[in-house]
């Protein structure tokens, strides 16, 4: 049993959890609002395949391709 | 670092203008401001070159020159061997004696502080490099061939040098927390151990490769020297763009989990004392009910928590790649993870400064004055005169010392913001992709921040 004397111990962690729920909280939200635009919008359809966007030929050895 | 009480903070913070927690939404805030300055100023990757500027021949080959080599070898066996014989040979009390300071002060956090801003600075003075070079040049002379090795697993990459990491850590500060305390005679025999498997190692992988991936004190301090400004390249001295050098450090496999060991240790002992501790005194009873012995049952339940703290930083940085993947045109999950690990250096930095910044100013008194005057801690010798001094507590006020610590925190994790949105738009050339994937790794580092001065503020307060 954990000790419930120490309750207002644990409480401070609310106040810096905070920020971290702010900040998750906007990226869901803003994640699921831009899911729900994508299903709406006739185009629809997975946007990976849209993408100009791929993967970088440089590969294993990072970005640039460089050895460490 | 449990060898001296209080090595976080020798004073209870006073007189802050704010609650500490308010310092945690501060701190938020100019993560999510540089964030979004980041997204408008930033188009182009900055880091994924060098921009080297070799500096003079001269200057190169008087630093990078054989005799320089030598005697940096000869200096680094000189002072391991030395902390190994004031360990044997030298006084019980750990803060009387030269070596618990010397291994756990002075390299321990001195290598990691001056190598983020010089370079990797261990390399020239770590002295199994040194012996094993000695060694093989002296089985070429003799032989007239170098020495044969197995080849090194590549899938192996850094994870001996993670798992090594998380032992060092956890013999000082779980196995030392244990009752009988970390002694000077202790550090000297696992000194002893350890040089006689690195040697093993060496002799088996080959000196370079065990260093680059193996070694753990060559891979730590490594780590963190490619923040620094200066570098080695083609036996040429180098100046290079701050940070740059971390851009490519990731890209052997196990090293992700060098940096969370990094991080997660750092947590682990700053939280031991004070976040964690009502969780590990409870873990503690758990085992004492179940018959386990008093010692046992404290560096288990200190294992469990160091254990829990890798995990959970390690989630929380897979997390943020995890979310990475849902914006169009990501590499794979695993590309990702790789690539944005050194984006957690600066933030392993920040937490070592901001949790041991005043214990090094602190101890360093005492290394370069009685310890170094008295090595042995007898009593009887004083080589410098210095051996009657102490430490002066109040070169640092409590407040300074919390300032210093958010400063570090923020910094740390701004420039974590700036490598992995430098990093995302080598990924994601539309910068709009690239913005949007770092809005998770914004949320790892607030996250880490927050935790961060959590643990500063309960252990400080």
């Amino acid at each position: 049993m954990l000790p419930l004397a120490h309750a207002g111990h644990y409480a401070i962690w609310v106040f810096y959890a905070l920020p971290v729920l702010v900040v998750v909280g906007a990226i869901l939200k803003s994640y699921v609002s831009q899911r729900r635009a994508k299903d709406a919008s006739p185009a629809g359809g997975d946007d990976r395949e849209d993408s100009p966007a791929r993967e970088s030929p440089r590969s294993e050895t990072g970005p640039a391709g460089r050895k460490p | 670092m449990n060898f001296l009480p209080l090595a976080h903070a020798l004073a209870s913070r006073q007189d802050l203008p704010v609650p500490a927690w308010l310092f945690a939404w501060g701190a938020s805030i100019v993560l999510v401001v540089s964030f979004f300055a980041l997204a408008a100023g930033w188009r182009t990757p900055r880091f994924e070159q060098l921009h080297e500027r070799p500096l003079g021949a001269g200057i190169s080959r008087l630093l990078l020159g054989l005799p320089t080599q030598v005697l940096c070898g000869v200096i680094g066996v000189f002072l391991l061997g030395f902390a190994i014989y004031a360990g044997l040979e030298g006084t019980e009390a750990p803060d009387r004696n030269f070596t618990l300071t010397f291994l756990f002060v002075t390299c321990w956090l001195g290598f990691p502080f001056f190598s983020a801003i010089f370079g990797d600075l261990f390399r020239p003075f770590n002295p199994w490099r040194a012996i094993g070079r000695a060694a093989g040049a002296g089985f070429r002379a003799i032989a007239g061939q170098r020495a044969a090795h197995v080849s090194y697993p590549e899938r192996l990459g850094r994870w001996p040098a993670a798992i090594g990491l998380l032992a060092v850590v956890w013999l000082e500060v779980v196995y030392g927390n244990g009752g009988t305390g970390f002694t000077p005679e202790n550090v000297a025999v696992a000194s002893l151990v350890y040089s006689l498997y690195t040697l093993a190692m060496m002799a088996a992988f080959g000196v370079e490769e065990w260093c680059e991936r193996g070694e753990v004190f060559s891979v730590y301090f490594g780590m963190f020297g490619r923040l620094g400004i200066f570098g080695t390249r083609d036996g040429r001295l180098e100046r290079r763009r701050p940070f740059s050098a971390a851009t490519t450090w990731a890209a052997i496999p196990g090293s992700a989990a060098v940096v969370i060991a990094s991080i997660s240790t750092t947590s682990f002992d700053g939280g031991q004392e004070g976040a964690f501790k009502d969780g590990i005194e409870w873990l503690y009873d758990r085992f004492l009910d179940w018959g386990i012995a008093p010692t046992a049952s404290l560096r288990l339940s200190g294992t469990i928590f160091m254990l829990l703290c890798f995990g959970a930083v390690g989630l929380i940085y897979l997390l943020g790649v995890r979310g990475m993947r849902t914006v169009p045109g990501a590499p794979s999950f695993a590309k990702l993870r790789v690539g944005f690990a050194h984006t957690l250096i600066p933030i392993a930095l920040a937490y070592l400064v901001a949790h041991y910044f005043s214990f090094f100013v602190f101890q360093e008194q005492a290394q370069f004055t009685y310890l170094l005057s008295d090595p042995l801690g007898t009593g009887t010798t004083d080589l410098f005169g210095t051996a009657g001094s102490g430490v002066d507590y109040t070169i640092l006020s409590a407040n300074a010392i919390w300032y210093v610590q958010v400063a570090a925190l923020i910094a740390g994790h701004v420039i974590g913001l700036m490598l992995a949105h430098d990093r995302a738009l080598v990924y994601w050339p539309d910068y709009r992709n690239a913005t949007a994937s770092q809005y998770w790794m914004l949320a790892v580092m607030v996250a880490f921040t927050c935790f961060g001065l959590y643990l500063l503020s309960v252990a400080n307060g």
